[in-house]
């Protein structure tokens, strides 16, 4: 096996797919190709669910710069976790569009009503503090 | 310290000092004022979390009169706008869980969010590969219906898990903040504003069809 015929198989082979063969033939390649070896280490040391339960600290800011570097290692690696964390941006960015606009964002308006509304009530519960 | 949404009306610190100065001499102009600068704003984020147009004013009006009765306890600390944005939130929270509605087509805590997050196997890895979505340009997330599409979607969300996302990521508030406003610890705040953007990811995965020049590919 070469790397060419190796890592398009890797991501079955993490996931515990493949026959034994095919198993057989990637460790051994490993063995003997440090760049497959070195990108299979990557792909040991974090998983997608791990990235994914973790990704709100990633986004955010929050992670280590040591653990940060996993992230980003697995996310070099991942197409899938790329798309992943592109959409659960691009969700944070569509919601603060949705809810800071119109009538429940930067264009809001007081109306009069309740501004004359307001004024009177603490003008009178000047006068009767109990109000 | 907490930062609020970028308003119009950008005042100093010396500013909101001499304020509240006016407000402390029950300077009946400078009530007029805060209600002039800051009204909006706090409307704006009553109708977020209240999403009835009745409750958001009474709210607001709780949230302001609660302001002038305790201005003396006003440290200067915070920035004017970010202690009133505290006050309404408070006002708002309280006055939906004295109200204890429950919304049509809701969805339920956790039985029904877990069919929203990502699914994995036992290697870890994704069951189903997340669609890519193509980036939502500027113009696509301003399209009227686009946004309506999403505050649909958002109003979908179980109602803590939607008060955790707009605390977070709308209102802007630190993560503390919003474990305090919750009533929870800071970490249980965290997860639940993740497992909600996660949850309306999925949503909006599903709303938004490729065949309509959505945001997927």
């Amino acid at each position: 096996m070469n790397c060419p015929e190796c890592r398009p198989l890797l991501h079955e082979y993490f996931g515990g797919g493949l026959t034994i063969a095919q198993r057989t033939a990637i460790d051994e390649h490993e063995a003997s190709c440090a760049s497959c070896h070195a990108l299979m280490e990557t792909a040991r040391e974090i998983t997608c669910r791990a990235v994914s339960d973790f990704l709100n600290e990633y986004v955010d800011g929050e992670l280590s710069s040591d653990r940060r570097a996993v992230f980003e290692r697995h996310l070099a690696i991942c197409g899938e976790c790329r798309d992943y964390l592109a959409s659960y941006r691009a969700t944070i960015q569509l919601g603060q569009r949705a809810l800071k606009q119109g009538e429940i964002g930067m264009d809001a308006k007081m109306p009069e009503k309740l501004v004359l509304a307001i004024l009177d009530a603490r003008r009178r519960s000047r006068i009767d503090p109990a109000s | 310290m907490t930062t609020v949404p970028s308003s119009a009306h950008v005042r100093s610190d010396a500013d909101d000092a001499e304020l509240v100065a006016r407000l402390r001499r029950q300077d009946e102009a400078a009530y007029a004022l805060v209600l002039e600068e800051h009204g909006p704003r706090l409307l704006a984020t009553a109708r977020r979390l209240l999403r009835n147009e009745e409750d958001a004013q009474d709210a607001v009006q709780e949230a302001f009169l609660a302001a002038f009765r305790s201005i003396d306890s006003f440290q200067g600390d915070a920035r004017l706008s970010t202690w009133l944005h505290r006050i309404v939130i408070n006002a708002a929270l309280m006055r939906r869980r004295t109200l204890g509605r429950r919304r049509e087509g809701e969805l339920q805590d956790d039985g029904d969010l877990g069919e929203l997050l990502p699914g994995f196997n036992d290697a870890g890895q994704f069951e189903r590969a997340p669609v890519a979505w193509t980036e939502p340009s500027d113009v696509e997330a301003q399209r009227a219906e686009t946004r309506a599409l999403v505050r649909q979607a958002i109003d979908d969300l179980p109602e803590s898990y939607r008060t955790a996302l707009i605390l977070r990521d709308i209102e802007e508030l630190e993560t503390d903040e919003v474990a305090r406003h919750l009533g929870v610890t800071s970490n249980a705040a965290k997860i639940r504003v993740h497992r909600a953007r996660q949850a309306l990811r999925t949503l909006l995965d599903r709303r938004f069809d490729p065949k309509d020049g959505g945001l997927v590919e």
